[in-house]
């Protein structure tokens, strides 16, 4: 997933190619581009073809043969683009229609194959988070500000991602049904239109965003960001450039209009009215439509419309990899969403977060042993958030429940992979450690298991360590040799410690990290 | 402010356009007329005249032909059917016809005591006649094909655009009637054996003046000579008549293909021959011309292209070192370090050709990306594709194969290229690619980085010494990110993707333009009046019009500078009052497309490939890209300034239609004259600055 080695930020020498491909409902884009040694990102090639993948998955849950063979022929032509440019740093991701298309597999397999491209198939709120930060990176600290309480919201082919932020950090995310693909599908081809259509599209809009009561609360959005092309070609009829210019602001009132404009026409019409193919006319009304719903239920009174895209986050993303960063909101984000799962199952929040605070304190100091990277660090520090999840089902085996419960928890900023580590370091805090005959554990990468292993190992220290205050942590120094820790420990004797580790058989530790441990009160 | 908008749709606001095109061609006759031009660049205006009517004929008229025969009758903006455009042509051109027969004529005499001759049949010598008929048996006889035409049934189909000798027999009972083709392979006008000077004989002549000896048995009644014009290519039509034939169905379209359109013949041509050519090529009286004089006027080329008369032409302007290159060793240098403008052909070329070959030669270069419209085969730019493409580059041409009258000519060095491992495309279907572009991917320093060339002229060496054309070179990453994008359109390989700084017909040009003038409108103010300039070669376009209109209505001043077609009429009142046009000719012909915005202080200035005609902005691709280096924008600025202080070969669009010449004021200005002499002084400017550095060796202590 991704590379183990340093911890640093890893200065650029020369730029750096890199290359997304977005394999979305209705297309297939790619973006190339080259991270410049001050950190800034070119953009070199920008290219996009129509396939309709969507249509098959949405239809029939798999995608057909001739849509695959379509689509890997772009794939081919696409990678023969990014060789040109000698790109290393590759992600091809899919969305929704990959995600609901059941020989997904065998699609990624022949793509892989044919071109060498590994297909990672993502999850909806991972797309939100990339879009938002690419909202992010395109904002750079100037104005227009994200505000306090802000919905960043973009329909797509197969689904509309709804991101709340508040204050600038991510709050909640949802992933809702509606898509402009989606919706015409439900008006089979061509048998409904008109306005008879538009109310059949405007029930499902309101049923799925009644069925939302209670997850976001719109009232309090002061902020709306909407992003797409269908956004764009509002921002382009409709808005107003701001000095930033990948921004435009489109006024409630300017927006309804527009709406109300295209809503009754046919496809042929806004085509020919707007100047506007095929592929675009095709998705604008519906897509216009649950903005302007959504809109509707939030207290602000313009949309701003970012011209930025997933696959621009994207490449931020590979460009953090590349340098070995990670995105500075990533952390925060990931430990908000974990803590939020930890409320809901009632957890000992004071006690988790203590034990969280110990886990990457030690983290910070095995840094040399473990080798792993600042995400990980994020990974063993919402385990431990999660770590008693469990007790919520029931106390006896509670690791096992914890490792149920978060397992299918989607934790914001997380891919499931990496949500299955957690769910397995979290289990692993307690009683036995990982075995060949834990089908879940088995069933990760062997480089997975080995960060299991690790982390979990700290977690049971930390857990161990119990202290009494999460300042303690800053207070445990330590001192490593050879083939030993000593753990300094304020106010603790250590006989006492000696038995909760060897009831907790934390042998584990010593096992991983070959280090003998010792402690010692201060 | 409660005033009602001026209808803006009213015939009387719109010239017809083809009566504009006459206009036009007037213009080039007037050329040919100007005293104080020497004889052979007047005689080069007057050949020039003919194949523009050819054109004109074969295309626009054949258009409108079809209309009338199938029945179409929409009237243009100026509110002319397709009957009344043809009958309005017919009187207009006949007028044209006989003026550029005089002038023909009387040029021709001009030329005499300098030694250049074209002799009429009645004054070769004993001595030449012998020569001819020789030539005549030896030469010509083999391959000449005279046909009866009378009495085959069908009629064969006489090729357009070549002469043919008619001889007019006498018969017992009705007279007869032979046809004989004048192969075009050979040379117009011949040079005959004399002592001095250069005595040239025209070859229908020499047909003629062996005609009778091919029907012996016949006594000979009349010899003259017509020529046909029909209708052209339909591959051709498309592009340059499709708003004529949008309306034609495809069956008409078929039946007229290659109709013969006009006939030309020489007067006093037997009664006999006109009644023949009337039947056999469906022709009325008013397709006829009747020519006092020779025919096919665009063979004077040879007589204006002979070599050793340089006396009799304008000295040459040798094309200069473009100034934004100066003090450069490296284009790579130059171009990385800032935007740079090359003004053709006051400024030479020759770096666009010096920038592909080195990019051919580059371990550096990994691609190259080109548009080619209307090159030539031995151009420099072709071998240098070729050689990229050798040297294992990524090399991908768009070869646009509809660039009219040139398709033969251009398979041939496509094939080449493709041989070479160039990925050859031949354009998209039903949309000319007349975009100019060259895209460079060069890995330097641990970088990508692109150079990009835009134009508004053609990749041709040969043309780039006559035609006036901007081209810019610039590593603006933008640009070349949506210049990119524009090739992957253009290729197939990414359908359109929203650009930046680029814009591209026929996807968003027109709205991009008509927006540009509505920001202008709305920046406008009494205080401070907006200033949009134009300079293009065409402004046909009833909407682009329209927006002008709307503009001058908001008091925005406008100034045009359009070489040929302009249906806008200026000075109307209401509508027109402050939109001036100008028509330049000079040596040069006027071919670079600048738009230029004054943006309530901060100056936009656009170049681009497409003219101001529908088809340029629907049926093309075209781009328009903005100039964004202050001192360039300037430099634009002030060029384009030069055409409306032109006071010699400028010519001034009235209210009615027609142009007048300018007035020479107190100072005779021409522009063409005044860009070159800049350019000539800014290259001495950089030889003196460059010679002030040298090292002091030679001062003597």
């Amino acid at each position: 997933m991704f590379a183990m080695a340093q911890t640093e930020t890893m200065e650029l020498l020369q730029a750096e190619p890199l290359a997304a491909i977005d394999i979305g409902t209705n297309s297939i884009r790619l973006l190339i581009g080259q991270l410049m040694p001050d950190g800034g990102i070119e953009i070199l090639e920008k290219a996009h073809r129509t396939v309709r993948l969507g249509q098959d998955s949405f239809r029939r849950g798999r995608l057909e043969p001739e849509t695959m063979h379509t689509a890997v022929s772009i794939l081919r032509e696409f990678k023969r683009m990014i060789d040109l440019y000698k790109v290393r740093h590759i992600w091809t991701v899919a969305t929704s229609a990959l995600r609901e298309a059941r020989n997904a597999d065998v699609f990624c397999d022949r793509v892989l194959t044919a071109t060498g491209l590994q297909v990672d198939i993502i999850d909806g709120p991972q797309e939100g988070r990339l879009t938002v930060s690419a909202v992010r990176s395109a904002l750079n600290d100037k104005p227009p500000s994200l505000g306090t309480h802000t919905l960043i919201c973009e329909v797509g082919g197969g689904g509309t991602m709804l991101t709340a932020l508040d204050h600038g950090q991510i709050d909640a995310a949802q992933n809702l049904g509606l898509g402009s693909i989606r919706l015409r599908e439900i008006l089979g081809a061509g048998e409904l239109s008109g306005e008879s259509a538009n109310e059949l599209i405007q029930n499902e809009i309101n049923a799925t965003l009644a069925a939302l009561e209670g997850q976001i609360s719109f009232k309090s959005i002061r902020t709306v960001f909407i992003i797409g092309s269908d956004a764009r070609f509002a921002a382009a009829r409709a808005g107003k450039k701001l000095p930033n210019p990948r921004f435009s602001t489109i006024s409630r009132k300017a927006f309804d209009k527009l709406v109300d404009m295209i809503r009754p026409l046919s496809l042929e019409q806004v085509m020919a009215k707007y100047g506007v193919g095929y592929n675009d006319a095709e998705t604008l009304s519906a897509a216009l439509m649950i903005y302007q719903t959504l809109l509707r239920e939030t207290s602000a009174a313009k949309v701003i419309v970012a011209s930025v895209t997933m696959r621009d986050g994207l490449l931020l993303e590979l460009a953090r990899r590349c340098r070995h960063q990670d995105d500075p909101g990533f952390g925060r984000e990931v430990i908000q969403s974990a803590m939020a799962i930890a409320e809901k199952y009632k957890v000992n929040l004071p006690h988790a977060q203590r034990v969280a605070a110990c886990a990457v304190r030690l983290f910070d100091v095995l840094a040399k042993e473990h080798g792993l990277r600042t995400r990980h660090r994020t990974l063993l520090e919402a385990a431990a958030m999660l770590h008693e999840t469990g007790t919520f089902v029931a106390s006896r085996s509670y690791h096992k429940h914890t490792y149920y419960l978060v397992a299918n928890s989607e934790i914001y900023g997380l891919n499931h992979h990496e949500v299955q580590i957690v769910a397995a370091v979290a289990r692993y805090h307690r009683r036995s450690a990982p075995k060949p005959t834990h089908i879940e554990y088995m069933s990760l990468p062997q480089e997975s298991r080995i960060v299991v292993n690790k982390l979990a190992a700290i977690l049971r220290l930390a857990k161990a360590l119990d202290i009494s205050d999460v300042r303690q942590a800053e207070q445990l120094t330590f001192k490593l040799s050879q083939d030993a820790m000593t753990v300094f420990v304020p106010g603790l004797a250590n006989i006492s410690l000696r038995k909760r580790l060897l009831e907790s058989r934390n042998d584990m530790f010593e096992h991983v990290f070959g280090l003998q441990l010792e402690f010692e009160g201060i | 402010m409660s005033q009602q908008p001026d209808n803006l749709d009213r015939t009387e606001l719109f010239i017809n356009r083809e009566l504009s095109w006459l206009a036009f061609n007037r213009r080039v006759l007037e050329q040919g007329l100007r005293a104080s031009l020497p004889p052979l660049e007047r005689l080069k205006f007057l050949a020039i005249f003919s194949t523009n009517l050819d054109e004109f004929f074969m295309i626009r008229v054949a258009g409108l032909k079809q209309q009338a025969s199938a029945g179409v009758l929409s009237k243009d903006p100026s509110g002319l059917s397709p009957q009344e455009q043809l009958a309005a042509i017919a009187a207009a051109a006949r007028e044209l016809v006989r003026q550029h027969t005089q002038a023909v004529g009387a040029l021709l005499d001009e030329l005499r005591p300098h030694g250049l001759t074209l002799l009429k049949r009645s004054e070769w010598t004993a001595e030449q006649r012998e020569f001819l008929r020789e030539f005549f048996d030896h030469e010509m006889l083999p391959i000449l094909t005279p046909m009866a035409v009378q009495q085959l049934q069908p009629c064969p189909l006489l090729p357009g655009l070549q002469l043919y000798v008619a001889v007019t027999l006498d018969g017992q009972e009705a007279k007869r009637l032979l046809v004989i083709p004048v192969p075009p392979v050979f040379i117009r006008y011949m040079t005959v054996p004399s002592r001095e000077g250069t005595f040239l004989a025209a070859v229908e002549d020499i047909v003629a003046d062996n005609a009778a000896r091919l029907c012996p048995a016949a006594g000979v009644s009349s010899i003259d000579v017509f020529r046909l014009t029909r209708d052209a290519d339909v591959s051709i039509q498309e592009d340059e008549a499709g708003d004529l034939l949008d309306s034609v169905e495809q069956a008409v379209q078929d039946r007229r293909r290659r109709a013969v359109v006009r006939v030309e013949v020489n007067a006093g041509a037997s009664e006999t021959l006109l009644c023949w050519l009337k039947e056999a090529c469906a022709v009325d009286d008013q397709d006829i011309y009747t020519i006092d004089g020779r025919l096919n006027g665009g063979s004077l080329w040879d007589i204006a292209g002979r070599s050793g008369y340089d006396r009799l032409r304008l000295p040459d302007w040798p094309p200069q070192p473009p100034r934004d290159l100066a003090g450069y060793d490296s284009l790579w240098d130059a171009i990385a370090d800032r935007d740079v403008l090359l003004c053709h052909p006051y400024e030479s070329f020759e770096p666009v050709v010096r920038l592909l070959q080195a990019a051919a030669e580059d371990p550096n270069v990994l691609a190259i990306k080109q548009t080619l419209y209307r090159t030539s085969g031995d151009s420099p730019i072709i071998a240098a594709l070729e050689q990229a493409a050798e040297n294992g580059k990524e090399v991908t041409v768009l070869v646009e194969l509809k660039a009219r009258f040139d398709e033969a000519r251009n398979v041939t060095w496509a094939r080449r290229l493709e041989d070479a491992g160039c990925h050859v495309i031949y354009g998209v279907v039903g949309l000319k690619t007349h975009a100019k572009a060259l895209l460079i991917v060069r890995r330097e320093s641990g970088r990508i980085r692109r150079y990009v060339h835009l134009a508004t002229g053609n990749y041709n060496d040969k043309t780039a010494r006559l035609y006036s054309d901007i081209g810019l070179m610039t590593c603006d990453s933008q640009l070349a990110q949506d210049t990119a994008t524009f090739f992957n359109l253009l290729t197939g390989f990414s359908e359109s993707v929203a650009m930046e700084k680029l814009t591209i017909a026929p996807i968003s040009l027109r709205r991009k333009l008509i927006d540009l003038i509505d920001r202008e409108i709305a920046a406008s103010s009494p205080d401070r009046p907006g200033l949009i300039i134009a300079k293009t070669n065409a402004l046909e376009d009833k909407k682009m019009s329209q927006a002008f209109y709307r503009a001058s209505q908001a008091g925005v001043q406008i100034k045009l500078n359009v070489r040929g077609v302009c249906c806008l009429r200026p000075g109307v009142k209401g509508v027109s009052e402050n939109i001036e046009v100008v028509s330049i000719l000079d040596r040069f012909l006027e071919h670079a497309r600048i738009y230029y915005f004054s943006n309530g202080g901060h100056p936009e200035v656009y170049l681009s490939s497409a003219d101001l005609m529908g088809r340029n902005l629907d049926k093309r691709f075209e781009t328009l890209f903005p100039v964004l280096d202050g001192r360039l924008k300037k430099r634009l600025a002030d060029l384009l300034d030069a055409y409306f202080e032109d006071t010699v070969q400028s010519w001034r669009l009235r209210a009615d239609g027609t142009y007048e010449p300018a007035k020479p004021g107190k100072k005779a200005v021409s522009a063409q004259t005044a860009l070159y002499e800049q350019a000539v002084a800014a290259q001495r400017k950089t030889r003196m600055t460059s010679a002030r550095f040298k090292p002091i060796k030679s001062q003597k202590s």
